[in-house]
C-alpha cells in the first residue's frame, strides 16, 4: 500500500493524539484522511488513543489534560466521524479516582460513542483493577479482556497487566488464553481481526519489559486469519512490525514520550524541549475499506 | 530467582493446573480467575510490618528503573527506607506477596521493618523486570 507524501502531510495535518486505522479486505491500508474524500461503503474508521496518564505531571508534560483534549479535538475534527474508539490503557497514571473521574469526562466529549477500552499497568494500581474494571471494563471478562463485531471486522481486547511475574514481561494468562482460543474458534479465515492490549503482544525490547511472555500462545489461535492487525501502547512511540499476515502496531501517548529501546538508562518520560513536546504525542487512525478489504494504520502527531 | 523456597511452590503449581505456560510458574494466581484456591492481596505470613520512612537504617534507592542495591542486607528488627528518584511510580512487592507497598510515586518513600531472618525476593508490580532482594539476619 503506497503511502504517498502529500496524502500523508495532510493525514498528518490535523491536531491529535490518536492514531485512525482503515480496515478493508482484511489488510491495513495507509492514509485516507483526506477532507472531504467520503469513505466507501461498507468501509469504517476507528480511532485508537493510550497512554493517556491523567495525573501524570513531570516534566516533559505538566497538563496531561490539555494534551488528552487536543487530541480529542482532532479526532472530533476529522471529517469522517470514525466508528470506534478504542483506548489500548493507562488512562490514568496512578489509578486515583479523581484521575478516572476526569479521563471518563474528557472522553465523554469524544463524538465517537462507542468507545472500548483495555487496561493498562497504570490503571490497577493498589487496587488489583477494582476501579478500572467497574468504570471501564462493561462486558468484560476476568481482568478485562473481551470481544465484539463491527462491520465483519471481529475485534479481541486483551489484558496482560495483571499479576506480572517477578523478573517478566506482560501475561495474559491460562484462562484469558483459553477464552481467546474459543472466541475465535468459530470465524472463518477471512474475518479481519483486530487484537488490543496494553503492554506490546511483540517482544520489542525485553530488558524494559516491552513484550508479552505468553503473546506467541495467543498468536498461535490467530495464525489461520488472512489479516490480523494487532494494536499496542505502553512503549509511548510509533513502532511497526509485520510478520506475515499479522501487523504489529504500537501507538503514540497522548502525555509523554518514551525513549527508543535502550536510547536511555531505563524507560521513563523522555524530556523533550517544551515547543517540541506535541510532535511527539499523537493518535492512531485505522481505515477499513470493504473492498478490497484492507486495513489502513495513519500516525498523526498533536503538532 | 528459583533459589527461595517459593520455587517449590511453583514447580508444583506448574504440574498441577499449566503444563505447557511458563508465565503459571509465578506462584501467585490472577486475582480476578476468582477461583476458591486464589491467594488474596497478602497471603503470606507477616514477616514484619510498614512503618515511616527513617533516614537511620538501610536504603534503598530506585532510579533508572533499577533498584540500588539489588541485593540489601537488613538486621531483624532493622528498617529499610525505599526512595523513588525516578519520575515514574514504582512498587515493592515481595514475590510471595508477604511485603506489598502502595504506589510509591515520584520523590516518595516506602519503609518496611523486618521481624522474621530470612531472603526476600521482590520486585515492582508495575515494571515487573526491575527485581531484587532483601536479606535479613
Amino acid at each position: 500500500m503506497s503511502l504517498d507524501r502529500r496524502g500523508f502531510l495532510k493525514c498528518m495535518a490535523w491536531a491529535g493524539t490518536g492514531v485512525v486505522w482503515t480496515v478493508s479486505g482484511g489488510v491495513l491500508s495507509s492514509c485516507n484522511l483526506v477532507p472531504g474524500q467520503s469513505p466507501p461503503k461498507g468501509s469504517f474508521s476507528f480511532v485508537q488513543l493510550s497512554d493517556s496518564h491523567v495525573g501524570f505531571k513531570q516534566a516533559p508534560n505538566a497538563d496531561v489534560v490539555k494534551t488528552l483534549q487536543t487530541a480529542i479535538d482532532g479526532v472530533n475534527a476529522l471529517p469522517d466521524t470514525p466508528d470506534l474508539m478504542i483506548h489500548t490503557g493507562d488512562l490514568t497514571h496512578l489509578s486515583k479516582p479523581a484521575e478516572f473521574d476526569t479521563v471518563d469526562q474528557l472522553l465523554k466529549g469524544l463524538k465517537v460513542k462507542d468507545h472500548f477500552y483495555v487496561p493498562g499497568e497504570h490503571d490497577n494500581v493498589d487496587d488489583n483493577g477494582k476501579q478500572y474494571l467497574e468504570r471501564f471494563g462493561k462486558g468484560s471478562q476476568g481482568t478485562g479482556w473481551h470481544s465484539f463485531d463491527h462491520k465483519g471486522v471481529h475485534f479481541v481486547g486483551l489484558s496482560n497487566v495483571f499479576d506480572l511475574p517477578a523478573g517478566g514481561l506482560g501475561k495474559l494468562g491460562a484462562e484469558q488464553l483459553d477464552w481467546l482460543r474459543k472466541d475465535v474458534a468459530g470465524l472463518g479465515a477471512s474475518t479481519p481481526i483486530v487484537v488490543f492490549a496494553h503492554i506490546p503482544l511483540w517482544t520489542v525490547y525485553p530488558q524494559w519489559g516491552w513484550g508479552t511472555d505468553d503473546a506467541q500462545e495467543a498468536l498461535t489461535y490467530l495464525k489461520r486469519f488472512g489479516s490480523v492487525t494487532v494494536l499496542n501502547g505502553h512503549i509511548h512511540q510509533v513502532m511497526q512490525k509485520v510478520e506475515g499476515n499479522v501487523t504489529f502496531h504500537t501507538a503514540r501517548s497522548t502525555a509523554f514520550p518514551q525513549p527508543e529501546p535502550g536510547k536511555a538508562a531505563g524507560p521513563g518520560p523522555m524530556n523533550v524541549p517544551a515547543e517540541q513536546l506535541r510532535s511527539f504525542l499523537g493518535v492512531t487512525r485505522v481505515d477499513y475499506k470493504e473492498n478490497p478489504g484492507s486495513l489502513a494504520i495513519v500516525d498523526s502527531t498533536l503538532a | 530467582m528459583l533459589k527461595r523456597l517459593g520455587a517449590v511452590a511453583a514447580v508444583a503449581l506448574v504440574a498441577a493446573c499449566a503444563p505447557t505456560r511458563p508465565a503459571a510458574v509465578n506462584p501467585a494466581p490472577a486475582a480476578a480467575a476468582a477461583r476458591p484456591t486464589e491467594a488474596p492481596a497478602r497471603p503470606a505470613p507477616a514477616i514484619g510490618t510498614v512503618v515511616q520512612p527513617t533516614t537511620d537504617g538501610p536504603q534503598v534507592t530506585i532510579k533508572d528503573f533499577a533498584f540500588g542495591p539489588k541485593e540489601i542486607a537488613v538486621p531483624v528488627g532493622g528498617t529499610l527506607t525505599w526512595t523513588n528518584k525516578d519520575a515514574e511510580p514504582h512498587t515493592v512487592l515481595a514475590d510471595d506477596r508477604s511485603i506489598a507497598s502502595r504506589a510509591i510515586d515520584a520523590g516518595e518513600q516506602f519503609a518496611f521493618r523486618f521481624d522474621a531472618p530470612g531472603t526476600y525476593a521482590y520486585h515492582c508490580s508495575l515494571h515487573p523486570y526491575m527485581t531484587a532482594t532483601v536479606v535479613v539476619r
